[in-house]
């Protein structure tokens, strides 16, 4: 029995964006499935562009985007389907949430409007406050004014860029875990952002941009692991570091070491071979190890190392 | 035809009281000028300065109101980052385009409403004529139809809408048109006084405003039209080819 790869709902091919001489996304090409995926890159790195070119709010100069096999520029009905939270803190102040929300809602057809315009903001924890003016909320309880208004179309696509600028982080970890559950609901959600943290913990897949390009993309492990230019980082805590490090050089499977406190960080481009090393050298030599941990694993690395010297 | 709730959010946009009154008090200059200048005039006097100060001051101060509002329907959602939220639904263009010129349109026609009933309170309480001013109601609701269909496009299409706006008024209609008689039926000034100066006798100055264009309210209400019909075909096509933001 083989297993079906999960359906595409968004492609890029391609895909090119260009004002005048600038360059802001050159010959991407992309596929998104449900699920969350992060599309990760500093400022200017074209995720903004990206997104419009894949919302059809921008035209590509070259290449073509299909959301739900739909081209965005042509089939507005694909608009039935997919949301966007723009990354502009904009929304309409002399609207009240709920008004904003029910905007959007009547706009996009929805059918049963007050219980689905409720429902959206109960989503995002706005009920209480739904009915005074967005003037005067906090940047963070915009944001999340902004997913509702985004959420209450049902949408099997969601579009969220930079959605968690300006959230506390109680908001940040009740958005996060929206996303998630959006994610685990076979929805397609793709959330750029340039926080890596944030990105590390909501998304599945990440995707990461530099200079209009897409630079990488997979999961964070299987990013790392294909950089195999790059020795892999390993903490060690054990009640003798400082013969630990030295009997760890003396056997010659490590490319260094470097002691700080009781931790003990070894650099090695073969983290299979340090494996099958660490345990009989500390049983030999009766040290007792108290943690293993990747020290390079994190996508902020991952993302140091792609950006280079940036 | 209309997306009511696209239009009926580009209305509360657009008539929000600060910016209504301030251009209703722009649009309003030609009554406020013929109330004070025709105190204590005879009749005639009153209904001769009315007409040319519509044809003249209302000239140059409501199609600058209406430019503003005709500009920002689009522009304000633009800049202000709102756009995407209205972009991004099921709602064909051309739908969309008839819904912000009919919500432009109908702001200015309550600009020019407000603006209007200025001059005849001025012209009623001065000349005891109440229906003297009557008239000059077509000539507010065709420059706002016509005006909208020019300045909402206008207003999407150029990051200096107001610029090109102002050389619309001034060098098009101002200037153009009125040397270069072929194109004086673009003039969607001239095209609503044509309407207007069909409707009431008015006096050779206030005629003088029309330039090369005849009187007629059949043929200006198919200009403006046709005027309508161009703009938010302009304005769809935009909607389908060019970058939203």
């Amino acid at each position: 029995m083989s297993a079906t790869a999960p359906a595409t709902t968004v492609q890029a091919v391609g895909l090119s964006k260009w004002f005048g001489q600038k360059v802001a996304v050159s010959e991407v090409d992309l596929a998104f499935t449900a699920g969350v995926t992060g599309l990760l890159g500093p400022n200017g790195a074209g995720k903004t562009t990206l997104l419009r070119l894949l919302t059809g709010l921008q035209k590509p100069s070259q290449g073509s985007v299909r959301v739900l096999g739909l081209d965005p520029r042509q089939d507005r009905e694909v608009y039935q389907r997919i949301a966007l939270v723009p990354e502009d803190e904009a929304v309409y102040p002399h609207l009240t949430a709920r008004g904003f929300v029910d905007l959007n809602a009547g706009l996009a057809r929805v059918a049963d409007r007050d219980q689905t315009v409720q429902l959206a903001l109960e989503e995002v924890g706005l009920a209480d406050v739904a009915d005074r003016r967005l003037s005067g909320f906090s940047k963070g309880m915009r944001q999340r004014a902004k997913v509702a208004a985004a959420l209450v179309s049902d949408p099997e696509v969601l579009f969220l860029d930079e959605p968690l600028n300006g959230a506390d982080p109680v908001q940040r970890a009740h958005l996060i875990a929206v996303f998630q559950r959006l994610g685990d609901q076979g929805r397609t959600v793709i959330v750029s952002s340039h926080v890596l943290a944030e990105v590390e913990r909501m998304a599945d897949r990440v995707i990461a941009m530099i200079d209009g390009r897409l630079a990488a993309e997979g999961t964070v492990h299987s990013l790392r692991a294909a950089m195999t230019d790059k020795p892999r980082l390993v903490r060690i805590v054990s009640d003798q570091p400082r013969l630990l490090g030295s009997l760890l050089m003396a056997s010659g499977g490590v490319d260094g070491v470097r002691l700080d406190g009781i931790t003990v960080e070894v650099s090695t481009s073969d983290p299979a071979a340090l494996a099958r090393l660490l345990a009989p050298t500390t049983r030999q030599a009766g040290i007792r190890l108290r943690q293993v941990l990747p020290a390079d694993e994190s996508l902020e690395t991952v993302f140091r190392y792609l950006v280079g010297g940036r | 035809m209309i997306d009511f709730g696209l239009t009926r959010h580009f209305v509360r946009r657009l008539a929000r009281a600060k910016r209504f009154l301030g251009l209703t008090a722009l649009a309003s200059s030609a009554g406020w000028i013929t109330w004070l200048s025709s105190m204590g005039e005879s009749p005639d006097t009153v209904a001769e300065r009315f007409h040319i100060t519509t044809a003249t001051v209302a000239a140059v101060a409501t199609s600058i109101a209406f430019l503003m509002t005709g500009t920002a329907t689009l522009r304000d959602e633009r800049d202000g980052g709102t756009l995407p939220y209205l972009y991004m639904k099921p709602i064909p263009r051309w739908r969309w385009a008839i819904s912000a010129w009919s919500a432009a349109a109908l702001v200015c026609l309550g600009v020019g409403i407000a603006a209007w009933s200025i001059g005849w309170l001025a012209t009623g309480i001065n000349s005891g004529s109440w229906t003297l001013a009557v008239p000059a109601l077509s000539l507010y609701a065709g420059a706002a139809v016509g005006y909208t269909a020019v300045f909402v496009p206008i207003g999407y299409l150029f990051s200096r809408a107001t610029l090109v706006g102002l050389a619309y008024v001034f060098v098009w209609e101002g200037i153009v048109t009125q040397f270069v008689s072929g194109l004086a039926a673009s003039s969607v000034w001239r095209t609503a006084m044509s309407i207007y100066a069909d409707l009431t006798v008015l006096p050779r100055e206030a005629l003088d405003a029309l330039g090369p264009v005849l009187p007629g309210a059949g043929g200006g209400v198919l200009k403006l039209a046709g005027t309508v019909i161009v703009g938010t075909g302009i304005l769809s096509w935009a909607l389908r080819q060019r970058d939203a933001l």
